[in-house]
């Protein structure tokens, strides 16, 4: 069994989720610098009440905002929004397959139709008549 | 450890992300692993693990060194928020509706098919632990911590580690290989 | 910014994305089932037969009776290859048709239906392959040929469409209903963003309009295919019941095969507006 486990290990996270969400945290801001200014405001209520009651709303509903905006950016919401999911969900849908597959009993019965014209003489005879209407045609003009 | 990672750490807190981007990179594999195993479907696992890297950045500030390693810290975040997750949307787990998306099994090697039939049947019966267990079997067997690490991270003795280690192994071995009283269906206990 | 370069970049990569997977499928759509191998394959081997009856009577080695041998003999192993071929292009139908699952009811009694068509077909095959291996003379082999190709032309190859067309829009169906799930995710996630100010909407709005008159311009197209199959179908089991035709009809109804493909095709392009609309939203965000 500690064996099994150990196979486990081979677990990745996929490639490019790691690249997207990297991304998104790291350009997202330390909410940190907000709460450190926060605690400023705090500090300094003593001179203006209102004024620190304002900036603590402002700064709760940016913070608020960018947690927000950190959800929603999250990986698994954007995942339907990435243009390589949606490019391979257009190919499992094998739109092309499907009219292929029609294309080619199109083209089945068009070349198994010619075989056998020729295999049953019937090219030859449609051109023999071809070739006499034409004397005649020649003949009744001339 | 990450070779360095109180340096890092201090610079992180700095909001060096570059610094945070390496602690990011050393640490995403065993923090998927963790909640993956937990929560069985990768889209909720890249969801989850996204959050706990998240949390981790925007509250690194803070972060104190209380001699408990910077990973308990995170493992700590990342069992929080698996907590979360199931508290929001009782799932019960059950082994069939576990998501194969992630296991390719490669049809050209059929000696590969066993080991991911092995592997895919494993992560869904660690799902059925108890989240104890779970901790302890993940950290021991696929990070390979001490047991002295694992206590550190899980806020236990090294004792009590050991004994949860005994038990769940025994668990995790009656569910593989067969009890006949299991039919694979848990409601997981946040 | 120069919105008409961005505009203009948005839909090459997307073209080159779509050409992408078209070429994609293109090259692979027969490489990809041993099966449609098998069939070209086949096809192939009867042209390079039919060309070799040509070669025979241009041939001044040969004299007039070997001629007539030869020819006789080649003409036989063209007939064979061509009853293989059809043998193998209605086995391959009637498992594409016992594959589909989730049928209603109505597309249940309509492929039971169909399905019947193969047991007419074999019926069809033994007596033609009697005929040939019983064939001896040139006369024989070439008016065998004939009936052949007679029966394909007039009941095999209509058949052939019907099971045809029943298969692409009852797969088409399946797409739409993936086409649309991914419609409203993709609408819903443009509000969360809109809502967030993330994105004003300005350009992903006249996109996401465009892919649903996309997909319903495709759903109607698909629902005008069914209705003209399960017309035809109607009309062989009660021709007396069949709309009176020719005179009223100024030209000639699209096929249900035409309808389902011009469908199939209008469900890709909403597709190309989905994977526009993801790049715009990729841009606005600066993700890589």
């Amino acid at each position: 069994m500690e064996r099994l486990l150990t196979k486990l290990k081979s677990i990745e996270p996929n490639k490019e989720f790691k690249e997207r969400s990297r991304a998104l945290i790291l350009n997202s801001p330390q909410s940190g610098i907000s709460i450190g200014i926060f605690n400023r405001l705090l500090n300094s209520a003593q001179f203006s009440a209102a004024f620190s009651l304002a900036a603590i709303f402002i700064f709760l509903i940016i913070g608020g905002l960018s947690m927000l905006s950190q959800r929603i950016l999250s990986p698994a919401l954007l995942s339907s929004l990435d243009p390589e999911n949606l490019t391979e969900e257009a190919a499992s849908l094998d739109f092309q397959i499907q009219l292929s597959q029609a294309e080619y009993y199109e083209e089945s019965a068009e070349k198994v139709e010619i075989a056998l014209n020729e295999t049953s003489g019937e090219l030859k005879n449609l051109e023999n008549r071809e070739e006499e209407l034409n004397k005649l045609l020649n003949e009744i003009t001339l | 450890m990450l070779e360095g990672e109180k340096n890092h750490i201090k610079q992180a807190k700095r909001g060096n992300k570059e610094a945070f981007g390496l602690l990011y990179d050393h640490y995403l594999p065993k923090i998927y692993r963790f909640v993956l195993l937990k929560v069985s479907s990768r889209a909720e696992a890249e969801d989850l693990t996204h959050e706990v890297f998240l949390s981790a950045w925007q509250n690194i500030h803070n972060y104190k060194d209380r001699g408990h390693p910077f990973s308990s810290w995170l493992y700590q975040i990342a069992k929080n928020s698996v907590i979360d997750f199931y508290r929001t949307s009782k799932k019960n787990l059950q082994v069939e509706s576990v998501s194969e998306e992630f296991v390719k099994i490669d049809a050209l090697h059929p000696e590969s098919l066993n080991t991911d039939l092995e592997i895919e049947k494993l992560k869904r019966l660690i799902g059925l632990l108890k989240p104890d267990y779970q901790d302890v079997l993940i950290m021991k067997f696929i990070e390979d911590l001490s047991a002295e690490e694992i206590a550190a991270n899980l806020d236990k003795s090294e004792g009590a580690v050991r004994l949860i280690q005994h038990r769940a192994l025994k668990e995790l071995k009656s569910l593989y290989y067969g009890d006949p009283n299991n039919n694979g269906t848990l409601t997981h206990e946040a | 910014m120069n919105h008409g370069a961005n505009a203009n970049n948005y839909k090459m990569t997307v073209t080159a994305a779509l050409a992408g997977v078209l070429f994609f499928f293109s090259g692979t759509a027969f490489a990809a089932s041993a099966e449609q191998e098998n069939l070209n394959s086949l096809l192939q081997s009867i042209a390079e037969k039919v060309a070799e009856i040509s070669a025979i009577a241009e041939n001044p080695d040969l004299s007039p009776k070997e001629k007539e041998l030869e020819e006789t003999r080649v003409r036989k192993e063209v007939l064979f290859l061509a009853f293989d071929l059809t043998l193998l292009e209605d086995e391959g139908l009637e498992n594409k048709l016992n594959s589909l699952s989730d049928l209603n009811d109505d597309q249940g009694k309509i492929r039971e239906n169909l399905l019947v068509i193969f047991t007419e077909n074999e019926n069809a095959y033994a007596e033609m392959r009697k005929r040939l291996d019983e064939a001896v003379t040139l006369e024989e082999v070439k008016s065998l040929a004939n009936d052949f190709k007679v029966w394909r032309s007039a009941v095999y190859n209509p058949k052939v469409e019907k099971v045809v067309s029943f298969i692409l829009i009852f797969r088409q169906k399946q797409i739409l209903s993936v086409a649309w799930q991914r419609l409203d995710k993709i609408k819903s996630d443009l509000e969360k963003l809109k809502n967030a100010g993330l994105i004003n909407g300005e350009e992903t709005d006249g996109l996401l309009k465009g892919a649903m008159l996309n997909l319903e311009t495709a759903q109607e197209l698909n629902r005008r295919a069914e209705e003209a199959l399960s017309s035809i179908l109607a009309e062989e089991l009660d021709p007396l019941k069949a709309p009176s035709t020719g005179l009223e009809k100024e030209e000639s109804p699209a096929s249900p095969r035409e309808l389902v493909e011009q469908s199939l095709e209008s469900t890709r392009s909403a597709y190309g507006n989905f994977i526009e609309i993801a790049m715009l939203v990729k841009e606005k965000l600066n993700l890589k």
